[in-house]
C-alpha cells in the first residue's frame, strides 16, 4: 500500500507533461487557425463587381428611360461620361488596368443589337474577357487565381423610339494580389 | 523486528501528511499555470484582431467601397475610433492615417506600414479628409463626395482651356 502511495507522485508528474502536452498542441491549433483566418486578404471583388454594374446602369438609365448623349463606342469618351476611373495601384503584375466591363444591347426578343445607336462598349482590360466567358460557361467550377466576373441585364426604354432595349453588363475586376495573394 | 515496523509506520505517517501538502501546492501551481496559458491566448487572439495590418486593410476597403457606391452630393461618415487609438500607439497624428491620391486611398496606422486601394468612381473627395468629429458615439471620419471639375465645355463642342491656350498662344505671337 505504502508503495503505491510513493509511485502516485510519479504519475501525478507524468500527467502533467501530458496535460501541458496537450495544452501546446491546443494552443499551436488556435495559433494556425488565427493565421488562417487573418493571413489572406479580405476578398471585396464581389461587391465591388456589383457596386461597378450599379455605377455603369446609373449612368446609362434614369427613371427607366435611356440617358442620351452617353452611349459611345470610344472608351475614353464613355469612361469621361460615366465617371470611371480604372487607375490601379502599382502593385499589380501584370501592370495596367485591373477592371474590364463589356456593354451589349439586345431587342425584346433577345436578338444581340450592335449598330451606330447601340453600339458594344469594351472599356478597361480586354485580356480578362476570355477568363470571363469561361467561368460563365461553366457556373459550377471554381476558377482560383483569375478575375471576379459577374453579367446582369436590365430593361430600359429608349425614349427616341419609345421601343423598350435590354442592356447586359458584363463585369471582372483582377486585382488579385490584393484580394487572394497576400 | 517490531523496531522496524514502528519505524516503517511512522514513516508512512510522516509520508502521508507530507503528500497532503504537496498536492495542494502542485494544484495551485498547476492552476495558477493553466490560467497563465489562458490569458497568454487571449491575449494574442485580441491582438491579431485589432493588429495594426488588418485595420489598415479593412479601413482602405471599407472607404474604397463607400467611394465607390457614392455618388457626388454625398457625405460619408465613418467610425474611426480603433483607427486613431492604434494610430496614436504608433505614435502617428489622426491627420495622416488618410491620404487619397487620384483614385488610390492609403491608410496609414504606423510609421513603417500603409495599405493602398484603389477606387474606380472618378469623384472628388474633399479635403481636409482627416476632418474628424469626436462626440459620444465616438471618432468618426468624414468625407464629402463632389463631381470632379472638368474643363468647360462651349457651345461648339469645344474646351474652354482649349481656347485658353490658343488665345495666349496668338498673344506671344503677337508681343513676339
Amino acid at each position: 500500500m505504502s508503495n503505491i502511495i510513493e509511485n502516485k507522485r510519479g504519475t501525478d508528474q507524468i500527467l502533467s507533461i501530458y496535460w501541458f502536452t496537450i495544452l501546446t498542441i491546443i494552443a499551436g491549433g488556435i495559433i494556425i487557425m488565427v493565421y488562417l483566418f487573418y493571413g489572406p486578404p479580405i476578398d471585396i471583388r464581389d461587391y465591388e463587381t456589383d457596386l461597378l454594374i450599379d455605377h455603369i446602369s446609373n449612368c446609362l438609365s434614369q427613371g427607366g428611360y435611356l440617358k442620351q448623349g452617353v452611349i459611345t463606342p470610344d472608351e475614353t469618351v464613355f469612361k469621361e461620361n460615366c465617371n470611371l476611373n480604372f487607375n490601379a495601384e502599382i502593385v499589380f503584375e501584370p501592370k495596367g488596368e485591373q477592371y474590364y466591363s463589356k456593354i451589349s444591347f439586345l431587342d425584346v426578343n433577345g436578338q444581340a443589337i450592335n449598330n451606330e445607336q447601340f453600339p458594344n462598349i469594351e472599356i478597361g482590360n480586354k485580356n480578362y474577357l476570355g477568363s470571363c466567358e469561361l467561368q460563365i460557361n461553366n457556373p459550377d467550377t471554381k476558377f482560383e487565381s483569375s478575375p471576379e466576373c459577374k453579367e446582369k441585364r436590365f430593361y430600359v426604354v429608349n425614349k427616341a423610339t419609345n421601343q423598350g432595349v435590354i442592356v447586359n453588363i458584363l463585369v471582372a475586376i483582377n486585382k488579385i494580389e490584393k484580394n487572394i495573394k497576400d | 523486528m517490531q523496531l522496524k515496523k514502528v519505524i516503517r509506520k511512522q514513516k508512512s505517517k510522516n509520508l502521508n501528511k507530507n503528500k497532503k501538502a504537496s498536492i495542494l501546492t502542485e494544484n495551485i501551481i498547476f492552476i495558477i499555470l493553466n490560467l497563465i496559458f489562458l490569458t497568454v491566448l487571449i491575449v494574442f487572439l485580441l491582438r491579431q484582431g485589432s493588429g495594426t495590418v488588418v485595420l489598415e486593410q479593412s479601413y482602405a476597403k471599407q472607404l474604397a467601397l463607400l467611394i465607390d457606391s457614392s455618388q457626388p452630393g454625398m457625405l460619408i461618415e465613418l467610425d474611426m475610433t480603433k483607427a486613431i487609438e492604434v494610430a496614436a500607439n504608433n505614435g502617428l497624428e489622426a491627420r495622416d492615417i488618410i491620404e487619397i491620391n487620384g483614385n488610390i486611398i492609403k491608410v496609414k496606422l504606423s510609421t513603417k506600414s500603409g495599405y493602398e486601394y484603389a477606387f474606380f468612381n472618378d469623384v472628388s473627395v474633399s479635403k481636409p479628409y482627416y476632418y474628424l468629429i469626436s462626440d459620444k458615439s465616438g471618432e468618426r471620419l468624414r468625407l464629402i463626395i463632389s463631381e470632379k471639375e472638368k474643363p468647360p465645355i462651349n457651345d461648339n463642342g469645344v474646351e474652354n482651356q482649349e481656347i485658353q491656350n490658343t488665345n495666349n498662344n496668338n498673344n506671344n505671337n503677337n508681343n513676339i
